[in-house]
């Protein structure tokens, strides 16, 4: 009996316990499942903020120039040539959604902020090969897109800041780009972001939208890599002076062309590019551009005359890699704003020719830091009555880039 | 003017003559799915060469190759091509195109739990699985359960992979877990009897494998290509290899490196 009843208690206790047990196994299985869904969740959200992708770079120069910088509020006859500059201070953020992007880029300065970048992309989804690109982005060509972070001068090429001040514009551009083919790129834009204009010139009957188009081809012959392109910038300002003075002119003739308000007033230009690349001790490169058309010097405000000229301008950059911390670069361009005038009908000095000679070394030791010395001999053209002799204006920079 | 110049090119000549002189120590970065074999190379490489020090480290194939164009990498290990907007971003900064070294064959595995009674998938039912429209088990002639899907992070260069050939570029569910390494897809879908992930062919422990349009991914279908998700492993450089990278390279194509690839479970290309 005693048995019995011991054996009994026995069963019931391992019942109850087998039951309890039971209950918290399932109460953890719950529990874990619980924090599965949570951890799925977090994951989820988690992959999407990965989409949005932050970047930018601060460049602080220290800029030693034989020519004084005429620092308010002293004038051009000041004796300040040495000066610390915050070149840029730029923030990116990239939403990438695959075939879908955003950009937003900001360039901070004390006086607030600007908009640098703006545009969606769109890729086709069927082959992959056309994109569609619109808001406020670069113009499409090479040193324009060479964004200052990676390029090995301190500054653009005089030519290229003449064809493309403010590097970008509001506009929309197809890109089709058949794999290891060719990129095309297609635009047209307003006018009316920045640059030389900054407004519609609605005093004329030519509303101001013009077109660029550039094609680009990668080659590999060997170990040698080509790259290769042409662009084009088709456009014109509607006349709003019945003056115009052709490009073989002097600036002071009182001998005008006459053109009826609303006449296209050509700024049209066509240019073609190279980028060599070779693998010898440690990398090189070796590219440039030349561009040639036809622009305009400014457009009338208060009905005087319009300057149209001819001009012409190139660049060309040596880069040597020398171990993986250390680079040499060297770089020359010239423009000349007016090809057609003729030296002894030059009376202003927005005529003469100017080239730069630049020399420079890079240092990539700390990671995300580039510190550059580089030395800038710029050159006049000397004119008997307009400028008698090349003035000093040597500039020399240091320059610390922090980029992630 | 000319003294500035000057002091530039000096510093040019001596800075050249310090940074040709470093070159002893190799660093390896890149693809978590070849971290395992580059450690067992640079092992064994170490072991008969006391001349070389080598350093490897995973992080993903786009980690590693954003190394290389940064300069902080020797070799950077991926297990997908450079892309051309990453070959631009190399040449812009050290005047190369990078040098492609095919090191070993591959093919994207498909893990399924032990228990789980499917055993065959094909392209479009896995692309229906990753991108979200298969969504149970059964619809695939499985068992009526939710299909939890376990994928790389984005810097990876099999979620590159992945995405390109199975999705055709399209989006992964957003469903989808993202696991830090082929280790962790692993690990969580032998746990998980209604998971499924991918990964490189030298993971497949403790999970059964799917075969992909009727082929498994064994040698001989990975090397002829019937295998559908069939690949290289790559190793990059920035330049032509020289001196000692140049001698590490020739043995991880040769008898010695290549044996080391088939025994971390992957092919070897020659």
């Amino acid at each position: 009996m005693k048995n019995r009843f011991f054996t009994a208690i026995f069963l019931l206790t391992l019942a109850t316990t087998f039951v309890a047990t039971a209950q918290t196994v399932e109460e953890v299985n719950d529990r874990v499942n619980g924090i599965d869904e949570n951890v799925a969740t977090l994951l989820t959200d988690v992959s999407g903020l990965k989409k949005l992708k932050l970047s930018g770079y601060i460049q602080f120069n220290y800029e030693n120039s034989e020519k004084a910088f005429g620092v308010s509020p002293y004038d051009a006859t000041d004796t300040i040539n040495q000066r610390f500059r915050m070149r840029r201070t730029r923030l990116k953020a990239t939403y990438n959604a695959g075939l879908t992007q955003y950009v937003l880029q900001a360039d901070f300065s004390n006086a607030g902020f600007g908009l640098k970048d703006a545009y969606m992309k769109i890729t086709d989804p069927w082959t992959k090969q056309f994109s569609l690109q619109a808001g406020v982005f670069n113009r499409p060509n090479y040193e324009v897109e060479y964004s200052s972070s990676v390029r090995e001068s301190m500054e653009r090429s005089s030519v290229i800041k003449a064809c493309y001040a403010d590097e970008r514009d509001l506009g929309a551009m197809l890109i089709y780009s058949p794999k290891d083919l060719f990129t095309l790129q297609v635009a047209a834009f307003s006018n009316t972001f920045k640059g030389p204009y900054k407004q519609p010139q609605q005093i004329s009957g030519d509303f101001p939208l013009y077109y660029m188009a550039r094609i680009t081809k990668e080659l590999i012959l060997g170990d040698v890599g080509l790259d290769l392109g042409i662009h084009a910038r088709i456009g014109s300002f509607g006349a709003n002076s019945t003056q115009v003075i052709e490009s073989d002119q002097p600036t002071k003739t009182t001998t005008f062309t006459t053109a009826a308000i609303g006449d296209p007033m050509s700024r049209t230009w066509f240019g073609g590019e190279f980028q060599l690349y070779y693998d010898f001790l440690g990398g090189m490169k070796l590219f440039g551009e030349y561009i040639m058309g036809s622009d305009i010097n400014e457009l009338s405000t208060t009905g005087g005359p319009i300057r149209q000229r001819d001009f012409n301008g190139y660049y060309i950059y040596l880069v040597k890699n020398i171990g993986s911390q250390w680079q040499f670069a060297a770089k020359y361009d010239a423009y000349d704003p007016n090809t057609a005038i003729a030296d002894a009908d030059i009376d202003n000095k927005s005529d003469l020719a100017v080239s730069t000679l630049g020399i420079g070394l890079h240092n990539y030791t700390f990671d995300k830091v580039r510190i550059s010395l580089w030395y800038d001999v710029n050159s006049t053209q000397t004119h008997d009555v307009v400028m008698t002799e090349d003035p000093a204006d040597n500039l020399f920079t240091l320059r610390l880039q922090y980029k992630f | 003017m000319k003294k500035i110049i000057g002091i530039i090119l000096a510093v040019v000549l001596v800075m050249g003559t310090i940074g040709l002189g470093a070159a002893e120590k190799i660093t390896v970065k890149g693809s978590d799915t070849m971290v395992i074999m580059a450690q067992k190379w640079a092992e064994a490489y170490m072991n008969s060469n006391n001349a070389v020090s080598i350093q490897v480290t995973g992080g993903g194939s786009g980690t590693g190759i954003s190394a290389l164009i940064n300069g902080t990498t020797d070799i950077c290990d991926a297990s997908r091509a450079m892309k051309s907007s990453e070959i631009k971003k190399l040449k812009e900064r050290f005047g190369t195109m990078g040098v492609e070294i095919p090191c070993a064959k591959d093919g994207v595995t498909i893990y399924m739990h032990e228990d789980n009674p499917v055993d065959k998938l094909t392209m479009e039912q896995l692309k229906g699985i990753y991108s979200g429209k298969i969504t149970n088990w059964k619809e695939v002639g499985g068992n009526n359960a939710k299909i939890i899907m376990y994928s790389r992070e984005n810097n990876s260069g099999t979620y590159v992979f992945f995405k390109d050939m199975v999705l055709k570029g399209g989006d992964y569910a957003a469903s989808c877990q993202n696991l830090p390494g082929t280790a962790a897809v692993v690990n969580a879908v032998s746990k998980d009897k209604n998971g499924i992930g991918y990964g490189g062919a030298g993971y497949s422990k403790g999970i059964k494998i799917c075969d992909v349009n009727g082929y498994a991914p064994t040698k001989e279908n990975v090397a002829s290509g019937k295998y559908p998700l069939s690949r290289y492993l790559y190793m990059y450089l920035r330049n032509k290899p020289s001196g000692q990278m140049k001698k590490y390279i020739d043995w991880i194509l040769g008898p010695e490196g290549q044996k080391i690839v088939a025994q971390s479970g992957y092919f070897p290309v020659r």
